[in-house]
């Protein structure tokens, strides 16, 4: 398997060379192109200047010989022709000769216009380009100036620079391969950080972060690679939090029961102790049993069971609920005022929704003062309702409300558990909202 | 509506037969160009102007009056040559002569065809009936008749070949490559010619008519190819390698020379004047007493004259 950096530089090389040779390609074709009409353009000149020097008449033999200097100053060759034969002046005869020009040339001459050739000439044996213009007296073609460059010529001098042309490309080539090679390592050498992170990440080393630069979609996987590490730590410093919780919070009642146990082997206990002791050692087993059962909860809540909504009317509900928090309001002498609307039916789920009537119900007793009320009442818009349930409890500050929801969350640290709460039902109630998709809240007045 | 009917008939009928030429008035004297380039035929009548104008249609590359009535149409590609009645422009007869017909001459009776493929002349009557054939030298081309003698000139050879009228050969005599344009003048035989490979010729030579021997060269730069005698006796030829037109005694001097036409391969004398048929620039030029008095176009490629001087 080839490494993307390799493949993407391969394909970069045969792009390069591509253009380049074609490029050379192009520039020879152009270079041949205008030199050979570079060279046209001269040949027209040296023959249009020579055509104006012609009076008429007779071509003679000073003119033939003005037009043969020429050649001592130019690499073209320059000459006047006036042989009628030479001109197919004696074209109807079948004479076996090979004349200069032929009979359609003969008559765009005569009618004044010069002519421009680019091909093989038999008279040269050679590929030549040449210009003719004619030499008019009256309506008589008395003569022709013939000039004519090899084309080989041309080439040869294009092909004198071919030599240097291709070294240049040479180097060229082994630049541009460098500093695309360079330059690819740089961009994706990130890419290898990332992945030595990555396998860092699986090893367990949640504090592994990336240090990337660049602006680029590379520099943005980083930044996202570095979110998701501290979304990771963050997630497993909660859960070992909880766990060492959660040990904390088993290990309470367990020493209170293995204390009271152990006393009681060694008989340590008066009798007339006894009896609270027992009370104790049932009440911490309680406790014991409810957080197992809340824990269960959270962890089945975690697992998002699916939701089986259907209708329940609210205030029965209610009621139901009252009974079953009853006993604990009861020993605080704690009261109801229930003010439900009677027709509002909720699509729910009636398990969750009971579970977390109950868990509030069971935090707004446990946190009430004796004597004191709790206010259930409800205000149904037109497709939701609100339920509000309002005690008279010692409140809470601000600053903690939004943490009272979290696991074993407690606004005073050094209070314990006496109250019988786990430190898991606003949890608890908190999820199960959650995945009913309602809203908790929770407020302070 | 039935007068109609039969007129269409006609049409149609004649629609079917081969279509004739315009007919030339027979009291009419002319001259004719044959334009090689564009296949037409121009009558010029004596008033100096184009009275019918034919559009062949073959690639016909020359022509001869036979008689006054009857034009020889011939081409170096075809292998037939037809003889068409200008009073009529009907086409009375054909010749079957071989491709590589090169030039014909009549003289009396007798039509002569040299083709220079097959190098040979062959000798026709009017009706188009084959009499005789000889072989000649290489491309056989200029003929001329006198004194029961058929001279011809082979073209890309160094021979001129004479024969009887009915073609038995009598004789050969050494002439320059490339000769062309023949006269007879007097006691002489006047020859011209484009000359040889890249040297063009420069002058008419004058053979001793009995005996080839050569008399003397006429300096009439440059490719002197034919000529004509004029009514005052003098010989005027054309070298269409400069347009010059020469005017020769009878002697051999050239009296006067002057420029005129544009590439001119053939000339004629037409009453008074001399006509000549610019190639290049597709114009006949009438000269008279030394100057040129008329120019008159004609298709493209005027390459033969051909001239009508006797009316009825």
């Amino acid at each position: 398997m080839k490494k993307l950096s390799v493949k993407i530089w391969m394909l970069l090389l045969v792009f390069i060379t591509t253009t380049i040779v074609f490029l050379v390609i192009f520039t020879n074709f152009l270079y041949e192109e205008l030199y050979v009409q570079h060279t046209e353009a001269t040949m027209k000149e040296v023959a249009e200047n020579l055509q104006r020097t012609y009076d008429g008449g007779v071509v003679t033999d000073d003119f033939i010989k003005q037009t043969e200097d020429y050649n001592r100053f130019s690499d073209m060759e320059v000459f006047t022709v006036r042989n009628p034969r030479e001109l197919s002046a004696c074209l109807p005869f079948d004479i076996d000769y090979d004349t200069l020009i032929g009979a359609e040339e003969r008559v765009e001459l005569i009618n004044g216009n010069a002519l421009t050739k680019r091909g093989y000439e038999k008279r040269f044996d050679r590929e030549v380009v040449s210009v003719i213009y004619p030499l008019v007296d009256e309506n008589r073609l008395e003569g022709i100036i013939y000039i004519y460059v090899p084309l080989t010529k041309i080439a040869e001098m294009a092909s004198s620079d071919v030599l240097f042309l291709i070294a240049i490309v040479s180097l060229l080539l082994i630049c541009l391969a460098y500093i695309s090679l360079k330059s690819l390592q740089r961009v994706l050498k990130p890419l290898a950080i990332l992945n030595e992170a990555a396998l860092d990440m699986a090893a367990g080393k949640y504090d592994t972060r990336v240090k990337v630069e660049s602006q680029d979609e590379v520099g943005d996987l980083a930044q996202s690679f570095n979110q998701m590490a501290t979304s990771i730590q963050q997630e497993d410093d909660k859960k070992r939090n909880f766990l060492s919780v959660v040990s904390h919070e088993l290990r309470t009642p367990i020493s209170y029961i293995k204390g009271y146990g152990e006393a009681f082997e060694q008989n340590l206990i008066p009798e007339e102790k006894k009896a609270e002791i027992y009370n104790l050692i049932v009440r911490e087993a309680n406790r014991m049993q409810k957080l197992t059962n809340d824990l269960l909860t959270v962890a089945r809540s975690e697992t998002l069971e699916e939701v089986e909504t259907g209708p329940l009317v609210l205030a029965e509900t209610i009621r139901e609920v009252i009974q079953l928090v009853k006993p604990i309001a009861n020993e605080k002498e704690i009261t109801f005022a229930i003010s439900i609307d009677e027709e509002t039916i909720l699509c729910v789920d009636e398990q969750k929704t009971k579970q977390v009537l109950i868990n509030i119900l069971e935090n707004a007793i446990r946190y009430s003062s004796n004597m004191s009320k709790i206010v259930i009442s409800n205000k149904t818009m037109k497709k939701e309702t609100i339920i509000q349930i309002t005690d008279e409890g010692c409140g809470i500050e601000k600053e903690h409300l939004p943490h009272i929801t979290e696991r074993f969350y407690r606004v005073n640290k050094a209070r314990s558990r006496s109250d019988g709460g786990t430190g898991l039902g606003l949890s608890i109630a908190a999820q199960l909202v959650d995945v009913q998709m309602v809203n908790l809240l929770l407020k302070v007045k | 509506m039935k007068k109609l009917s039969i007129l269409f008939v006609l049409f149609l009928l004649g629609a079917c037969g081969k279509p004739s030429l315009p007919s030339i008035d027979p009291s009419e004297k002319f001259v004719a160009s044959l334009n090689v380039v564009e296949g037409t035929i121009d009558f010029i009548s004596e008033e100096q102007e184009v009275m019918e104008s034919w559009q062949l249609d073959a690639a016909y590359t020359g022509f001869t009056l036979v008689s006054d009535d009857l034009l020889l149409l011939y081409g170096f590609t075809l292998e037939e040559a037809v003889l068409i009645q200008l009073s009529t422009g009907k086409q009375l007869a054909t010749l079957d002569v071989r491709e590589g017909t090169t030039f014909a001459y009549a003289y009396e009776e007798n039509i002569y065809i040299a083709n220079g493929k097959e190098n040979t002349v062959s000798l026709f009557d009017q009706k188009g009936e084959l009499l005789a054939e000889a072989a000649t030298g290489n491309y056989p081309m200029s003929m001329i008749a006198h004194d029961g003698d058929l001279y011809v000139v082979n073209f890309k050879d160094e021979i001129l070949s004479i024969f009887s009228l009915n073609l038995k050969e009598k004789t050969k005599w050494e002439i320059p490559n490339s000769s062309h344009g023949i006269l007879v003048s007097g006691n002489e035989l006047w020859l011209g010619g484009h000359g040889a490979g890249s040297s063009p010729n420069r002058v008419i030579k004058r053979y001793n008519i009995k005996t080839g021997e050569l008399l003397g060269e006429i300096e009439a730069p440059m490719m002197p190819i034919h000529m004509t005698k004029a009514g005052n006796g003098h010989i005027f030829a054309v070298s269409h390698g400069s347009s010059t037109v020469y005017e020769i005694s009878k002697t051999g001097e050239v009296l006067a020379s002057m420029k005129a036409g544009a590439n001119p391969f053939s000339i004629a004398t037409f009453g008074d004047n001399i006509v000549l048929a610019g190639y290049d620039d597709h114009q006949l030029y009438f000269i008279k007493s030394g100057k040129v008095t008329n120019k008159l176009q004609v298709g493209k490629g005027p390459f033969q004259l051909v001239v009508r001087e006797v009316s009825k």
